[in-house]
């Protein structure tokens, strides 16, 4: 059987045979109604699952308690109350209707069995009955409205008893009706009873149709204990009539309802319109209107007595308002009594309290558990909030009588009742009213240990208990408010307030309302705990509570979820910090995750619809009541469980925890200051009403473990409630506590979390204070890697939002002054993470930007006065708000603009302190390595910190391929090359130079050389070193076989390779060093870098540079031999290679021991070659006398030819020039940039055509400023001087637009090219003649003439020498050569004789051979050409020796005239004209 | 008489992230106030979430989310473009009399906030808003937590001068049920 709800309908019976208690058990079980339907007057048809009915018995009839009822005691209880009301009836009926709780059907309990009975006595007593608790409700509609608001039906039942064994009546009943029955009911009993019903509904009924049936019948059935069967074969007759009793039950309990609304809503609207005028009371409005809501409330219209109440809420906190708003209180009618009677004395007693615990009287520790008893006397309010019955709530309203904060909680009260009514989770009211009964008010508090049995089953409605929690937090964070007041206006009219100090009266004042606030909210937890939440929670609470901390017993009521835990084993496998620890934290410092593991381990699928609106609200609860324990806390022990009191916190809980070990941590006393606190609390916790807060406030272990345990459950709850946000928030504060109960490595792991889930919406400040915490747990925990790493990130996430503030407070200076500097003053400091870094293995790059900014290289260089270095600011601004060390800090440039990449390091000397703000640092760099240069990367070491700022190009090589074009074609590109800021590095003027020039003499037989030049500047080096690299493919510089061209200079180690040691320089001197090289691969140029160390009296220093040579020859020769018997003539060609016009100045070749070699004298010792006017000479080779016997012959000789490249001359001649101009000028100390820019720019301009032109005319057009490009080195230069630097460009540009050629010729050296040449040898020579024999055959003629038509006989003659064979051996026998002549034939002569020959012949021979020539044309005819060449024809071929030889044939080019043989001759003519002639004769000659 | 105030006013961004967050006295000079409202207005964006499922919302006006405690509750608002105001009020009013008094020296009685207390405020920030979006230089793409981390803008936070001119301005004058 269900328990009935604290509210029902009564209903009273007269019971005057005391038939009550037979009836009573099967009327028990067909209650409570079912399935009523009430029409209320709007129209609307209300359904009623169940009615629950009270019975109670007449005054009059059955007065006699009932302790063996089948009723439980609420009803008797209830019947008590109400028979207490009856009897001052007469006096309040008019004044509130709403109170009683009258019977809405009243029951006459009729047995009789047969007619005449009744006729004789039933009836009268049964008309007596009516006319005595009817008078004219029936008949007479004009009732007064109080009486409709008591509104009543009756109905007369008539008990037939079915069996004689059945009847027994109880010792109360009246024998007399027992006698006369039992014959009867064995006999017929339906038949003679309805006769009997029959009479008495003629009787009673009234005599119109419609009149209501007021008569019931019912059938008395058996003990149910006694037989089971019996009650099943009960007949059909007796079900119908207790079906009509329920029926009819229903109807006029709906009946009388109906009445009693209908009037109250008339009462109310009356009332309401009375609102405005004066006099009017909300208070007697309120008892009215409330009557209704009970009525709503017991006929099991929740809902409607819930709105009902609501509309109460407000119109009270109208009126609330109304009262505080108004100033002229008089004209109200409506006054709350301004304090609470209960919260008065509570205030006092706890003043009382502390007055004696004065710490000046008694303050030892012993008086604890004193205390702790006298603080169990302390009224506690809030957990009683929900108990109507506490005080006479109703009667307090109908005097007046009532405070705001009384009345309030008894609106709220009522409202919740209905709500949990409504979601079904049975109070036991009874329980908590039976309480209060017997220990009287003053002990309520102890109903706490009557715990409501949470409803285990699903039908609770989550969404409305949801609902009722909402509408608790609501009222009790509204209602606090109110307590405060109350207390407040209770002291001001007490004395008490003189006596005590107002400290502590202030403390007190704040732990009551705090303490109401707490146990309320706990009540209200309570009451509200559903266990089907509890089940999703558990896993969660596991999870988040992993180490054995012991709950404190006392904070049993904590929660009810807490009590659920404690026989649970703990889980320590899968805790979240053991997952993480594994993990390399170097590598992934803070995970990517976003949802907490709480979250992820969410049960899923939560079945019940409601529950996590549940749980959400509950975390709201939770959470109010969280943050009156953290208020507390801090009140009492200056314990902070939020992380949001971080800020304020930080510093002073730093000091405290570094000096306190863990294991002191559970000792009592930790220190004088801590005594005092302790002692100080418990001087003033006499305010603390609530058990939990006493028990969490006795030390901070049991403080924080009550702290964590709520924050746990409120994070547990909104994690179901899915309120993530929330949920991480509470987690936040649980890391806190954890990091307060120096548990650091539970609460790094927390932190470690919940910082990119900040991260990732952007509450930077929420994150960076995760990054801070995470790094302290990470500092206690000695995990000195992961600590400098996430403190390092920290440091730059509070140096971000420093920034941003100050540029925030730049732009805006309207803003109020906002806490940023709380949020960047992290706890994290940099001295501390560079302190610790020191024991790291290997340093810890950072990006340099998160902490600095504004970093800026200056754009040009600074050369020292004393010494080769240069130096180079550095500006940047430091964002971290303290001094830094900085140990070294390295710049590298990178050079652009050259095909080598070249690197260069600054530095710093020493440590420098990097001041907050602005700050400069010079960068010094004692290489010199000129060029163009952006920076690479900068870098400032601090320990084992490096902050490293990477601005290098991705990728180095597009990017020095494109600035290698735009170097040359577009000047002004170079200056916003990407935007990156380049730097120009150039020599002093006056420091050591280096330069790698290829050596004026080249000589083509031996190696070539380089010449390295060494320009000492104003320092004396004592020593140093030459470092060379070959920097093209296939060369070797032979630096073992380096020659020093100046005697002051002293090479002191070769043997290295590529590197070469040398002594002294004293200033202002040059070094020349020659190189030998060797090449694999034919090359136009080639490269060589060449770095110089030296030593001067300041210091190390190194030049360097990177050198491209043209090696390729600018001229081409050519020779070209002619063989004569005993001498050689060699034609020498010599052109322009490139068609740059050369200057030759001598040209000779050079005689050796062997033979003379004669050349012509050049008229002009200069002269120029051009491209298409090459120079060609004739030299005459002979042997010299007595050479020819030798056995070896020195066949080499030499050609020396001193030149110039003209294109070189004319810039040799504009440097010198300009550098005429620059000496008597202040910019002498620029002449290493701007010689080589004029120099290279002119260079560009050259072409074939205007170098020649130039050559010619002897003037040369310089360029203009802008041709020059002068633009480029001058950007790298300081400004100012740049500007007058530029100035003076222009004018000496405009003053020397062209200039002469002339008398320079010795500007630039010379180039001596020595070029070896062979005396070429052939094995023979050939010497051929061909002599004719005109004048033998025809006298006649002269030598050279011949007569056509006539053979002239030749002679053929072959003369054989080896004489410039240089492999012939005059001892041994001279070889015979077998050789093949042939004369060519060709149209102009017929070759008689031996035309083709095979001869043998050997050194010296003469051969001839005779033939006889026919000329065939007349006119000087060469002689026929003839070839001779070594036979192979004879011979096999394998063994013919290839023989050299040359033929000079003397007779090539020489001519016989031919003629016709004729000395006369005659010709006839015709003279008749007829065309033709006739020869008649002719002589020839001979004849 | 002690007037409910302003304690904080938070605007967010659809993307949950923070574009302008002030405090109003006293709690300007709290060094952890920031914090925590920064916590508050964080956690409150679940309610904001729960609420702007709800589909028999017609008003843009969330009511209040949570009751904080005794002194602050924390009162949505949501604008069609998924931005959220979020104020928190301070029952105790600007000088912090409301509760800190001494009972001995008393304190006035306070009223406190009703549902449509708030709804000036809100509207006044919405307009503000709705103002600061037609001004051209305020791209409200840039001020995502995506753009943010792509280090396009200048961070996600609202810096118009005149924006943050006028939310001062609404926290400051409003007092409850007024219009501001």
């Amino acid at each position: 059987m269900e328990k009935p709800p604290a509210a029902g309908v009564t209903v009273e019976y007269s019971d005057p045979w005391g038939i009550y208690h037979s009836v009573a058990h099967e009327l028990h079980e067909r209650l409570p109604l079912k399935g009523l339907h009430w029409n209320n007057p709007s129209g609307f048809i209300r359904s009623i699952d169940n009615l629950y009915i009270e019975l109670v018995p007449d005054d009059r009839s059955n007065p006699t308690p009932e302790s063996t009822s089948f009723d439980d005691s609420s009803s008797a209880q209830d019947s008590g109350h109400v028979v207490k009301i009856e009897a001052s009836k007469k006096e309040r009926r008019h004044q509130f209707p709403g109170l009683r709780r009258t019977p809405y059907l009243k029951i006459y309990l009729l047995i009789c069995s047969d007619v005449d009975t009744y006729r004789a006595s039933s009836r009268q007593s049964v008309r007596e009955w009516v006319k005595g608790h009817t008078p004219s409700v029936q008949s007479s509609s004009k009732l007064s409205k109080q009486e409709n608001h008591d509104a009543f039906e009756w109905l007369i039942v008539h008990v037939l008893p079915t069996s004689a064994d059945g009847f027994r009546p109880s010792s109360s009943a009246k024998p007399d009706s027992n006698v006369e029955k039992r014959p009867t009911s064995s006999r017929w009993p339906s038949r003679s009873s309805s006769s009997v019903i029959e009479k008495i509904r003629s009787d009673f009924n009234g005599a119109s149709k419609n009149a209501v049936d007021r008569v019931a019948q019912i059938h008395l059935a058996e003990r149910p204990a006694e037989d089971s069967v019996q009650i099943k074969r009960r007949s059909q007759d007796g079900q119908n009539g207790w079906d009509d009793l329920m029926t009819k039950l229903k109807a006029l309990i709906l009946t009388s309802f109906g009445l009693r609304v209908s009037q109250y809503e008339e009462d109310i609207k009356e009332k309401e319109m009375q609102r405005s005028l004066p006099g009017w009371n909300f208070n007697t409005f309120f008892v009215l209107k409330e009557g209704l809501a009970m009525g709503f409330e017991n006929i099991g219209l929740l809902e409607d007595a819930l709105t009902v109440y609501r509309e109460l809420a407000v119109g009270l906190k109208a009126v609330i308002d109304e009262q505080d708003g108004g100033g002229d209180a008089s004209e109200q009618t409506t006054r709350f009594s301004l304090y609470t009677d209960e919260l008065k004395e509570a205030f006092e007693r706890a003043i009382n309290l502390s007055r004696r615990n004065d710490p000046g009287l008694n303050a030892s520790p012993s008086t604890a558990p004193h205390k702790a008893n006298e603080h169990t006397q302390v009224l506690d309010l809030g957990s009683s909030i929900l108990d109507t019955d506490r005080k006479p709530f109703r009667n307090l309203i109908l005097e007046s009588n009532i405070s705001v904060f009384d009345f309030q909680c008894y609106v709220y009260a009522r409202q919740m009742t209905l709500l949990l009514r409504l979601a079904n989770v049975l109070v036991q009211k009874s329980a908590l009213i039976k309480d209060t009964a017997s220990n009287g008010s003053a002990e309520t508090h102890t109903t706490k240990s009557h715990l409501p049995s949470p409803s285990s089953d699903n039908s609770i409605n989550l969404p409305i208990l949801a609902e009722s929690i909402e509408l608790s937090t609501e009222f009790i964070a509204s209602t606090t408010q109110i307590v405060r007041e109350d207390i407040r206006n209770a002291v001001k009219r007490s004395e008490m307030s003189q006596y005590t100090n107002p400290e502590i009266l202030d403390t007190i004042h704040d732990d009551l309302t705090d303490s109401w606030t707490f146990s309320a909210s706990q009540c209200i937890l309570e009451m509200t705990s559903s266990s089907s939440l509890s089940k999703q929670l558990d896993p969660l609470l596991r999870q988040l509570k992993p180490n054995n901390v012991p709950s404190n017993e006392n904070n049993g009521g904590q929660a009810t979820d807490l009590v659920h835990r404690h026989d649970l084993p703990n889980r320590t496998s899968s805790l979240p910090l053991n997952a993480a620890k594994p993990k390399p934290l170097s590598q992934e410092i803070l995970p990517s995750v976003t949802s907490l593991d709480a979250v992820r381990l969410l049960p899923p699928g939560t079945t019940h619809p409601g529950a996590s609106e549940l749980a959400a609200q509950r975390g709201d609860l939770l959470y109010l009541a969280r943050r009156v324990l953290s208020s507390i806390g801090f009140r009492h022990g200056g314990w902070r469980g939020n992380l949001a009191d971080v800020a304020s916190t930080t510093e002073a809980q730093d000091d405290e925890m570094q000096d306190i070990d863990l294991e002191d941590e559970l000792k009592p006393a930790k220190g004088a200051a801590e005594n005092s606190i302790i002692a100080s609390s418990a001087l003033i916790t006499a305010g603390i009403s609530d058990k939990n807060l006493l028990s969490a406030l006795e030390s901070s272990k049991s403080f924080y473990t009550a702290y964590e345990d709520l924050t746990a459950l409120t994070l547990a709850c909104y994690v179901v409630g899915d309120r993530r946000k929330a949920a991480e928030a509470m987690t936040a504060d649980l890391a806190y506590i954890r990091f307060q109960l120096k548990d650091y490595s539970m609460a790094a792991s927390y932190f470690r979390q919940l910082a990119p889930f900040y991260a990732k919406d952007g509450w930077s400040n929420l994150e960076t204070v995760m990054l801070d915490m995470y790094t302290q747990c990470l500092k206690y925990l000695g995990r000195i890697e992961d600590y400098v790493h996430v403190a390092l990130r920290t440091l730059a996430k509070a140096v971000r939002s420093t920034s941003r503030a100050m540029t925030e407070s730049r732009i805006g200076s309207f803003e109020q002054p906002r806490t940023w500097h709380t949020l960047s003053s992290t706890s994290v400091c940099l001295k501390d993470i560079i302190a610790a870094s020191v024991s790291l293995d290997q340093p810890v790059s950072v990006p340099m930007d998160k902490y600095f900014d504004n970093i800026r290289l200056d754009t040009h260089i600074l050369h020292s006065p004393d010494h080769d270095g240069f130096t180079l600011n550095l500006q940047l601004r430091n964002l971290i708000p303290e001094d830094m060390e900085a140990v070294t800090v390295r710049a590298r440039l990178i050079s652009v603009g050259e095909e080598q990449r070249s690197e260069l390091w600054l530095t710093t000397e020493g440590v420098r302190v990097v001041k907050p703000g602005m700050a400069r640092i010079t960068l010094r760099s004692n290489i010199m390595l000129p060029g163009w240069y952006v920076l690479g990367n900068l870098s400032i070491q601090s320990s084992n910190i490096i902050f490293v700022n990477d601005s290098s190009p991705t990728s180095n090589g597009p990017l020095l391929a494109r600035s290698r074009d735009s170097a040359s074609s577009n000047l002004l590109h170079h200056q916003d090359l990407d935007g990156q800021q380049r730097l120009l590095i150039w020599a002093g003027a006056r420091s050591l130079e280096g330069r790698v020039v290829h050596c004026e003499e080249t000589s083509l037989d031996q190696p070539r050389l380089i010449k390295l030049e060494i320009v000492n500047g104003k320092e004396q080096v004592t020593k140093g070193k030459l470092l060379l690299r070959a920097a093209s493919a296939g060369l070797r510089l032979h630096t073992a076989e380096a020659v020093v061209l100046d005697s002051d200079f002293e090479i002191t180690d070769k043997t290295q390779p590529g590197s070469i040691s040398f002594g002294g320089l004293p200033a202002d001197t040059t070094a020349s060093i020659r190189i030998p090289y060797g090449l694999e691969s034919d090359l136009r140029d080639i490269v060589v870098r060449m770095e110089v160390m030296y030593t001067t009296s300041e210091g190390d220093f190194a030049y360097a540079c990177n050198s491209k040579i043209p090696i390729f020859l600018p001229l081409a020769i050519n020779v070209q031999d002619v063989f004569k018997q005993n001498m050689l003539f060699s034609r020498f060609t010599i052109g322009t290679a490139t068609s740059v016009p050369l200057r030759i100045f001598k040209c000779s070749l050079e005689g050796n021991s062997d033979f003379r070699a004669d050349a012509p004298s050049f008229t002009s010792t200069e002269l120029d070659v051009f491209d298409l006017q090459p120079l060609s000479f004739i030299s005459r080779i002979r042997h010299r006398s007595g050479s020819t016997t030798k056995i070896s012959l020195q066949r080499k000789m030499y050609l020396h030819i001193d030149f110039r490249c003209l294109d070189e001359e004319i810039c040799a001649v504009a440097e010198r020039l300009f550098h005429a101009a620059l000496v008597n000028t202040p910019f002498l100390e620029f002449s290493r940039i701007l010689e080589p820019t004029l120099s290279s720019a002119l260079r560009r301009t050259f072409s074939a055509q205007n170098v020649e032109a130039s050559v010619l005319h002897r003037r040369v057009h310089l360029g203009s400023f802008a041709e020059i490009g002068w633009e480029i080195p001058l950007a790298g230069l300081h400004t100012d001087k740049g500007n007058k630097l530029r100035e003076w460009l222009r004018n000496w540009h405009e003053n020397h637009q062209t200039f002469s050629l002339e008398g320079t010729a010795s500007s630039s050296p010379m180039q001596h090219l020595i070029v070896p040449v062979d005396v070429p040898q052939v094995q023979v020579l050939l010497t051929v003649r061909l002599k004719h024999m005109s004048n033998l055959a025809s006298p006649e003629f002269e030598r050279d003439c011949c007569p056509i038509g006539q053979g002239l006989p030749t002679e053929l003659t072959i003369h054989h020498t080896q004489y410039w064979d240089g492999s012939r051996k005059h001892n041994s026998e001279e070889p015979a050569f077998e050789f093949c002549y042939e004369v060519h034939t060709n149209t102009d002569w017929l070759i008689g004789g031996q035309r083709k020959g095979h001869y043998i012949a050997s050194e010296g021979d003469d051969v001839s051979f005779s033939l006889l020539l026919w000329p065939q044309r007349i006119g000087r005819l060469l002689l026929p050409p003839i070839d001779i060449r070594p036979s192979n024809d004879g011979a096999g071929e394998q063994e013919c020796p290839v023989v050299s030889c040359e033929m000079d044939y003397r007779d090539q080019s020489r001519t016989i005239l031919v003629a016709s043989d004729l000395s006369r001759t005659t010709v006839n003519l015709d003279p008749s004209g007829g065309g033709g002639g006739w020869l008649m004769e002719s002589q020839s000659r001979k004849s | 008489m002690v007037h409910p105030s302003i304690a904080c006013i938070g605007i967010i961004g659809k993307h949950d992230n923070p574009l302008h967050i002030a405090l109003f006295p006293p709690y300007t000079t709290n060094p952890s106030a920031y914090l925590e409202f920064s916590f508050l207005l964080n956690a409150s964006l679940d309610i904001f979430d729960a609420r702007s499922r709800d589909r028999n919302r017609v008003d843009q006006d969330l009511g209040m989310l949570q009751a904080v405690d005794e002194r602050l509750s924390i009162w949505g608002w949501e604008t069609g473009t998924g931005t959220r105001f979020a104020i928190v009020i301070d029952a105790w009013g600007k000088t912090g009399e409301g509760g800190s008094q001494s009972p001995v020296s008393g304190g006035g009685s306070r009223k406190a906030v009703g549902d449509g207390d708030v709804k000036g405020a809100f509207k006044a920030l919405q307009t503000a808003y709705i103002r600061l979006l037609q001004n051209p230089f305020y791209t409200p793409d840039e001020h995502t937590p995506t753009a943010v981390t792509a280090g396009k803008g200048k961070g996600g936070e609202i810096r118009s001068r005149g924006f943050i001119r006028e939310v001062k301005r609404i926290g400051d004058v409003w007092k409850p049920g007024a219009s501001v």
